[in-house]
Formats: structure tokens, C-alpha cells, sequence
């Protein structure tokens, strides 16, 4: 599975397809600050990105793939970029 | 190139040509519905056929001449010589992409932007000149049409200091080092999601990153109003990357991308606390003063002393380092660093938009008085009319002189250096003055310029752009830019009519001129020929045929009337060749009039997908026997039939992965089509393994429709019943979908089949699949016909209705009520006099055992007996169709020459019986 959903956390791995973007809004609508593991992720569909930027989420693992953390750095407010 | 994409080019100039024609025939007369509605078809269809392929840029710019077309058809855009200009134009450019495709086999990747202006310059026609009462209805196509047209924002409008000083000096030293630039903000549609597109793939995909972010466009909404299918990121890159390569990477979507060349001096926005306001008087005097004297080292010297000097987060430190590298990197544009200097003075970003790179090399004085002001075109807010800076006297030379070179009319070894050295100078050019777009143009005529080793095209992009930068006016926003502009390019604002066509400068012309000069030489391997010829060709052996026939009856009489046996003999020879020759001629005349079922098959592969797509299923497609040939006509009726009998089998047949394993069987479905030869007919088999059709249901519904009664209900067969699915009205469908179920479908098949003389069977099992069957004849030139004589007259029987030939003895014949029967092998036949039928008195004669002549024939399911005289060969004719006041006589269909000279009548039985 793309997605693994914890009890805070969720887990993003490989690529995550436009179709987890639903189930994922819906996770994050019953957990305010919910943290996010994309250390194995190398792609998401943007309709998980937005539904994540918008629910602010907190990045605890940024993606191994610099190319993909570059991106996804700039799309999360700083505050949340120390941990 | 494939086939198809031949034929896709031969009519895609067809019908560019005859868009042309009707264009022009319009212009005489506008108010002509006919012409509007058949030129609106005309770019309707090429618009649909273009969709087969891959040309979004060619599609694009149909599309939207479609949609002009459509608003002319109907009233609500009133056509003008404006509107012809701009259609003919995209035409043109049309006609360009199509040359491109041919010459290369793909568009190159520039003509997206072309073709998206192109698009929205035609879009922008249906507002501007939308007939007033009908304002409203085009107000949503307006708006969409000047956010098409609103053009790319300039460097200086840019986010740039958003970006970190770090990334910013990198790209700096990278634009110093030549490469150029790009500023790509890639702004989706909100409904891209549901279009399958993946727009962060896409812009990752960009090459060469410097920089990157991805921003909302606009403010999140709370998380349970929030749809996760709705865009609302933008991307946006500063990426090193060649234009060319980004054009070609955005070509779908030209219409969301921004693209802005920036300059290298336009990173250099100094950041940081102002620490208490600008207090660095004495520095800027002193640097200044450095400048001017042109001691570089001095002034380095000075800015690292007072950078040491300075906290490393204050704005003054910004700017030197920013400094220190311009002078390591471009100590050639005190311009430049004047500029930044003088930054110092107030603290505020210093105005790049003053120092264009081009003057930043030259001579600082003259430099300052030419500052230009931009010059891209922005119709927003206020437009205020300013003219080209084209038109400074130092650009004008500069084209004049490439123009000189382009003319010289040597052709030196080293013509090709020469064309990209006068082609880079016209594209820096360009770039100096803001001609953005021009530079892909150049590229492309530069390309063309050395394909044909002439100056042809460049020149033609010289005298396009000649032609219209002096009239031209443009919209440019009023930047607010406090710089000293020459009072020549400041023209007054009222100058541009209200209605100013929405033209943008730097429009170029597609290939019609540049195509007058080159194009000549470019002919066709291939010959189109008009139908009407080949047929022509096929009377003439078919009367060949008929005459050389005679030449056995020639000496046949030379023998016995005139008792020369030699010359006979000669006579025979000699037919012999002109038998041969004029045999192999038509055959070389079927050929040219054969084509491949290919023709109609290759269509199949992307139907499939598409279709099985949309519905869930798997189908593995397996096409058999393409090169199997037949007559021209006939592939050509094939493909509707064959199109509906997919379509039902994808939306009946086969049945959901799902279903399948439950069923036990593979996940995918199987759907042959195989054409094979079988003597003088084409065969062609659908199979599919799909769920079969349950002869009860078609009973039922056919039933329940009302075609067939209830007699029929009980009596026919299983196999009669599936064969019911071909009556007119029938559909097991319960919802009508877009796939299948109006209930004409396979009606449709059937007349289609029926009217090249093909038959159709079908069979099916429940479960296991179905297997339908056309059989078509090879060709319609040549038919089989049954000769037989009554009243003393020959005629023809077409050899498909004819079952068999009997005689029955006049004993056998019973009268049931009025009319005449008999029983043939345990059924009754109803005879009918071919005498009585045709109108003629006479009776039919039996033989000398007194029996009659019945030629028994299938009409529909039915058989006939057709009493005659007497029974003669069967023949090969062609049959020609009754013309004139013949041509209403329903019992003939058509007549053929005898080799004797005789004529002989062709029955069309259906009519007749």
C-alpha cells in the first residue's frame, strides 16, 4: 500500500496515486495536527499535496528524493520545516 | 508514416483547400447560410480527424475556428474580412504543421505557442465581434478569451525576490555564463484531475531546476469544504533549460504555462534589514566616482572593505556582494553597475528594467538616453498605445544589414554558417528589444533555411515582420518605470482606435509567403486521382471486353461464310493476345480501385481502448488478415458496420473482468477481426468470448417489441432468433447509453451490408461467445448473372439470388387458390411466370418431355420459383444502371453488352417477385 494510516501519522510510500486523495481528506478531517512520514515517498499526485497543504500538515520525514524535497519544502510553512 | 496519417495529410489539404475556396466564395457573399454551414463542416471534420493524432497544436487551433464557424453559423458573430483574414491565417498555419508532419513526421514543439495564440486570437474574434443582441451569450467565451490573451507578465513584474539570495546569485552566474533563463509558472486548470493529468509530475519533469515552489492559488478552504479534485496548486520553476525544451514539455498546455525569459541582471535585488535608512552617501560618491574613471580594482577594493565593514544580514551587504559578483562576472556594464550603486542612495531595489542587456554593453552615456521602455503586451487596465521600440534606428540597422547579407544570391561553401549567424543576430536582436516570441520563429525559419540551403525563409520572416512592425500597435500596461524615455517612442494614447484588432506585434505569417517562394519543388510520390476517372478507365475495358469478344464471331464467319480458314486462324492468334492484354488490364484497373482492409482495421486498436476504457473491461483486440484486399467501395461501406458490430460486441458481449472469472474465464476478453479471401469474396469475422446472446431474451424482447407475433414466437428457431438482433428497432438494451442501445445499430449493419451485395450470419452461444460473419464480394465491377430466355428475350439473374435450377413436369404444378405451386424436395415453392411478371402476353413454353424451366430463387428468407423458356450459361458482365427514362423501371437493375453485341437486361429480383 502507497498510504499507511497510523494513529497520528501517516505514512506515504512510493507513489501515491490521485485515488488516495479522498480517503486521505478524509483521515486528516478527523485529526487536527497530523503528522506526515514521506521518507519512502518518491511521487505524489498533487490532489494528496494539496489536500496536505491545506490540512497544514506537519512533515515529520521529508522524502529521501531530493528532487521531490525541494519541491515539497516550499509548498509547507516554515514552522513546521524544523522538526 | 503510416496510412493513416498519409490519407490524414492528402485530406487535411483537401479540405484546407477547399476552406479557402469557401472562405473567398463567402467574402462575395456573406450572407449565404449554405456556404457558412458546409465551411463550419468543413473545419469540423478536420478538427475530428486531426484529434486521431497526436497534433494538439493543429487540434487546438481548429477547435477554435470550429467554434468561430459555429458562432458565424448561427448568427451570433457576423462574418467579416477580419474574420477571413484570421481564419485563413490559422488555415495556413494548418497547412505549415502539416508540411512539418510531413517533412519530419512530428510539430515541433514552438508552434505551441503560435498555435495558442492563434486559438485565442480566433476565440477573441467570436467576442469582439459578437452581433450586439447577443452580447450576453458570448460573455463567458470573451472572458475566457482575454485571459487567454492576457500576455506573459515582464521580468521585473516577477515574484524574483521571493526567491532565496543563494539561488538567486547561482542563477545569476548562470545567465552570465549564456544560458538563458526561464521564469515557468505552471498554472493548471482546477478540473486537470479529472482529465487524467498529473501537472506536479509534469513540472518535475522540467529540466535543469535552479529554483522551485508550489503556491496555492488561492486561500485554502476549511477541510470539510475542501475538494480534493479541484487544482488550486501552482507551480512555479526558474530553470536553466533551452526554450525549446520547455515549449516541447508544456505542449498540452500552453494555455496554463507562463513563460518569461529573464535576464541575468534582473536576480539582482539586494535584500536585508535597511538598518536605519540609507545613510551611504559617501560610499555611492565614492564608487561612483570610481566607475566613471573606469578603476574596476578600486572599486572592488571598496566594496570588499565595506562589506567586511558590514553585518552580513544588512540590505547595504546584500547589495555589495551582489557587487563584487558583477564585477567579477560583467566588469564590461558600468551601466549595470551603476545602477546598483546608485540602489545604495535610497535603499530600494534598483530598477533593472532601465538596463536592458543589450545597452548595458554600450557606451554608459548613450546607454542612459536610449533606455527603452518594455514592451511586452499586456491589455490590462489603461491601455496606453506606445510604439515598438523595433524602430530604434540602431535595431533598424541592424535587420537592414541582415537583410543586405540574406540577399546575396552566392551560394558559398559556408552558407550555412552564415544563415545561423545572420539567424543568432536577429534572435538577439529580438531579445534586446523584447520580441519574445519571435525566437522560436527565426529557429524555425533558420531550420527551414538550411533544409532547402537558402535564404528563403529567413527573409520571408524579415519582410512578415517589416510588413507589420510599422502599423503595429500594442498594448503595454504603463510600468511604472521613472526612467528617461526618448520622446520618439512616446505616442499619443488616443492614437489606437477603439476597436483595435487584437493582434499582437510579433504575429507572423504563417508560410504563405515563405511557401510562394519554396514549396514548388516538393511533389508527391503518389498520384491522387478523381473517382470519376478510374471509372471512366472501367467502362472502357469493360467496352474493350465486349468488342474483343466479338472477334471469335469474326472468325467463326470467315470460316464458314467466306471459307478462309487461314485468316481465321490469324484472326484467333491475334484474339488470343488482345485477349490476354486486355484481361490483364482490368485487373490492373480492379487493382488500382483495391485497398487494403487495413484501411478500415487500423481505426480498431484506439477504438477498443477507448471503449473498453470507458467501461471497465479488458479486451485484448487480435486483428487477422489486414492485407487482405477488396474494391474501394466496399472497405469503404465496411467500416460503419464494423464500427457498430465493435461497439456491440465491447458493450453486449464482452462481459467485466469481474464476471469473467466468475465465470471462469480469463480476465480479459478477446475480440477478433479476421478478413480472409474466399474465391471472389472477402470475408470478414467478428469473434468475441464474451457472454454470447440468450436467444430466449430476443424472443422475448423482439416480442414484446412487436416484431414478430406470437406464432413466430413459438415456431422459429434459436438461430433464427439471434439473427432477430439485425430487424430495425431492435435493442436488448435497457438504457439507452452512448455506446449502444438506440436499437438502429445493427439494422444499420445489415442495410449497409445489404447494399454492397454482403450478407451477414451471426452466431452464438450462450457463455461461450459470439461469431458474426460478413461476407462481401470483392468487387461490385464485375457481377455473376444466370442467363435465361423467355419469349424469345434474354435476361440476367444475378448468380446470389439464384438457388437452383429445375425442371418440373407440368403434371407436378397445382393451383392452390390463384396461384401456381409446386413441391420442391418436401416444400412448396409458388412459381410465377417470368412472362406474367414482366407485362409480356405470351406463355411459357415446356420443353419437349413437357416439363417447365424453374429457376428457383431466394428473395429475402423466401424462395421463388421463376417459371422461364429455357436456361442459357452464366456470364461475367458489367452491369451498367438504366439511364434516363429507363432508369424508373424497377424490375431491371441494370444492363450489360453481350460479346455479340446484344444487350442483356438484368432482373432485380426483389423488385420483380
Amino acid at each position: 500500500m502507497p498510504i499507511e494510516y497510523k494513529k497520528k501519522l501517516v505514512v506515504l510510500r512510493d507513489i501515491v496515486s490521485v485515488d488516495e486523495a479522498e480517503p486521505l481528506l478524509a483521515w486528516l478531517q478527523n485529526k487536527r495536527a497530523a503528522k506526515v512520514d514521506l521518507s519512502a515517498c518518491t511521487h505524489l499526485h498533487p490532489a494528496n499535496l494539496q489536500v496536505l497543504m491545506a490540512a497544514d500538515c506537519c512533515i515529520t520525514e521529508w522524502p529521501t528524493d531530493v528532487g521531490l524535497r525541494s519541491w515539497l519544502e516550499t509548498a509547507f510553512s516554515p514552522k513546521k520545516q524544523e522538526i | 508514416m503510416n496510412p493513416l496519417l498519409e490519407q490524414f495529410l492528402s485530406e487535411a489539404r483537401d479540405f484546407l483547400q477547399g476552406i479557402g475556396e469557401e472562405l473567398m466564395r463567402l467574402e462575395k457573399a456573406p450572407d449565404d447560410k449554405a456556404l457558412l454551414v458546409s465551411l463550419f463542416r468543413l473545419v469540423h471534420t478536420l478538427k475530428g480527424n486531426s484529434g486521431l493524432f497526436e497534433f494538439p497544436e493543429m487540434t487546438r487551433v481548429l477547435h477554435a475556428g470550429e467554434d468561430l464557424m459555429d458562432a458565424v453559423r448561427n448568427g451570433r458573430v457576423a462574418f467579416t474580412q477580419e474574420l477571413a483574414d484570421q481564419l485563413l491565417d490559422a488555415m495556413d498555419f494548418v497547412g505549415m504543421l502539416c508540411d512539418e508532419i510531413e517533412s519530419g513526421g512530428a510539430i515541433h514543439a514552438s508552434r505551441a505557442a503560435d498555435s495558442a495564440r492563434l486559438a485565442a486570437a480566433l476565440r477573441a474574434l467570436i467576442a469582439l465581434h459578437a452581433v450586439p443582441d447577443a452580447q450576453q451569450n458570448c460573455e463567458a467565451v470573451f472572458d475566457g478569451a482575454t485571459s487567454a490573451l492576457t500576455a506573459t507578465p515582464t521580468p521585473q513584474q516577477l515574484p524574483l525576490a521571493d526567491i532565496p539570495e543563494a539561488a538567486r546569485l547561482a542563477a545569476y552566474r548562470r545567465a552570465q555564463n549564456g544560458d538563458t533563463l526561464h521564469w515557468v509558472a505552471y498554472k493548471p486548470i482546477a478540473e486537470c484531475f479529472f482529465q487524467g493529468d498529473d501537472p506536479f509530475f509534469a513540472a518535475r519533469q522540467t529540466p535543469d531546476i535552479l529554483w522551485v515552489r508550489i503556491v496555492p492559488s488561492e486561500p485554502w478552504a476549511p477541510l470539510p469544504e475542501l475538494d480534493a479534485y479541484r487544482c488550486v496548486l501552482e507551480f512555479q520553476v526558474l530553470t536553466a533549460a533551452p526554450h525549446e525544451a520547455l515549449l516541447e514539455l508544456y505542449r498540452y498546455v500552453p494555455d496554463q504555462v507562463t513563460m518569461v525569459a529573464v535576464p541575468a541582471c534582473n536576480f539582482a535585488l539586494p535584500q536585508g534589514d535597511p538598518n536605519g535608512g540609507p545613510v551611504y552617501d559617501d560610499f555611492v560618491v565614492d564608487a561612483l566616482d570610481h566607475l566613471d574613471a573606469g578603476r574596476l580594482d578600486a572599486l572592488r577594493q571598496a566594496a570588499q572593505t565595506m562589506l567586511h565593514l558590514s553585518n552580513p544580514d544588512l540590505w547595504l551587504s546584500s547589495a555589495l556582494r551582489w557587487l563584487l559578483l558583477m564585477l567579477d562576472t560583467a566588469p564590461q556594464t558600468p551601466q549595470a553597475l551603476r545602477c546598483l550603486i546608485e540602489s545604495l542612495r535610497t535603499l530600494s531595489a534598483p530598477d533593472w528594467s532601465t538596463v536592458t542587456p543589450e545597452q548595458a554593453l554600450q557606451d554608459p552615456s548613450e546607454a542612459a538616453e536610449a533606455a527603452l521602455p518594455d514592451t511586452k503586451n499586456t491589455p490590462q487596465n489603461a491601455p496606453a498605445s506606445v510604439q515598438t521600440n523595433a524602430q530604434t534606428p540602431e535595431v533598424s540597422a541592424l535587420f537592414a544589414a541582415q537583410r543586405q547579407i540574406l540577399l546575396f544570391d552566392d551560394q558559398p561553401a559556408w552558407l550555412a554558417g552564415r544563415l545561423r549567424a545572420v539567424a543568432s543576430v536577429l534572435v538577439n536582436c529580438c531579445n534586446a528589444s523584447g520580441e519574445v516570441g519571435a525566437q522560436a520563429q527565426i529557429e524555425a525559419a533558420l531550420a527551414q533555411a538550411l533544409a532547402q540551403a537558402s535564404s528563403a525563409p529567413l527573409l520571408a520572416w524579415l519582410a512578415a515582420r517589416e510588413n507589420l512592425a510599422p502599423a503595429t500597435h500594442v498594448f503595454v500596461v504603463p510600468v511604472p518605470v521613472p526612467v528617461q524615455v526618448s520622446p520618439i517612442v512616446q505616442a499619443p494614447v488616443d492614437a489606437a482606435p477603439a476597436d483595435a484588432p487584437v493582434v499582437l506585434d510579433d504575429v507572423p505569417i504563417f508560410g504563405r509567403r515563405a511557401e510562394d517562394v519554396a514549396s514548388a519543388s516538393t511533389g508527391s510520390k503518389s498520384l491522387k486521382v478523381d473517382q470519376a476517372k478510374i471509372d471512366l478507365l472501367m467502362n472502357l475495358i469493360g467496352e474493350m471486353v465486349v468488342s474483343k469478344n466479338a472477334l471469335p464471331y469474326l472468325a467463326q464467319r470467315a470460316e464458314e461464310q467466306y471459307g478462309v480458314r487461314e485468316l481465321a486462324r490469324e484472326i484467333k492468334a491475334q484474339y488470343a493476345v488482345i485477349n490476354r492484354i486486355a484481361e490483364e488490364m482490368q485487373d490492373a484497373i480492379m487493382q488500382v480501385r483495391m485497398l487494403p482492409v487495413s484501411f478500415v482495421f487500423q481505426r480498431f486498436p484506439r477504438l477498443v481502448r477507448d471503449i473498453s476504457r470507458k467501461l471497465g473491461k479488458e479486451v485484448e483486440l487480435v486483428l487477422e488478415g489486414e492485407d487482405t484486399e477488396a474494391d474501394k467501395n466496399i472497405i469503404e461501406s465496411l467500416a460503419d458496420p464494423l464500427i457498430h458490430i465493435v461497439r456491440n460486441s465491447l458493450d453486449h458481449g464482452l462481459e467485466t473482468p469481474d464476471v469473467r472469472r466468475a465465470a471462469g474465464k480469463p480476465a480479459s476478453g478477446r475480440l477478433t477481426i479476421r478478413a480472409v479471401q474466399e474465391g471472389d469474396r472477402v470475408l470478414i469475422d467478428i469473434i468475441d468470448d464474451g457472454r454470447g446472446i440468450d436467444p430466449t431474451i430476443i424472443k422475448r424482447k423482439a416480442y414484446e417489441k412487436g416484431l414478430i407475433d406470437e406464432a413466430t414466437l413459438e415456431r422459429i428457431s434459436d438461430r433464427e432468433a439471434v439473427n432477430l438482433v439485425f430487424a430495425a428497432g431492435f435493442s436488448t438494451a435497457e438504457v439507452v447509453s452512448d455506446l449502444s442501445g438506440r436499437g438502429v445499430g445493427m439494422d444499420v449493419v445489415r442495410t449497409a451490408v445489404e447494399k454492397v451485395n454482403g450478407s451477414l450470419t451471426l452466431e452464438s452461444e450462450v457463455g461461450k461467445g459470439t461469431h458474426l460473419r460478413i461476407s462481401l464480394p470483392l468487387s461490385m465491377a464485375v457481377t455473376n448473372v444466370m442467363i435465361v430466355e423467355s419469349d424469345g428475350q434474354i435476361f440476367g439473374v444475378p448468380m446470389d439470388h439464384v438457388v437452383e435450377t429445375v425442371r418440373v413436369p407440368c403434371a407436378d404444378i397445382h393451383t392452390i387458390k390463384q396461384s401456381k405451386t409446386a413441391v420442391l424436395r418436401g416444400s412448396i415453392v409458388p412459381l410465377k411466370a417470368l412472362n406474367t411478371l414482366l407485362g409480356l402476353s405470351s406463355v411459357a413454353r415446356p420443353n419437349a418431355d413437357n416439363e417447365m424451366a424453374v429457376l428457383v430463387v431466394k428473395v429475402g428468407s423466401e424462395s421463388v420459383g421463376l417459371v422461364v423458356d429455357e436456361f442459357h450459361e452464366t456470364a461475367e458482365i458489367i452491369q451498367k444502371p438504366l439511364a434516363g427514362v429507363l432508369a424508373g423501371l424497377g424490375a431491371y437493375s441494370g444492363s450489360a453488352l453481350m460479346g455479340d453485341g446484344s444487350v442483356l437486361m438484368v432482373l432485380n429480383v426483389k423488385e420483380l417477385v
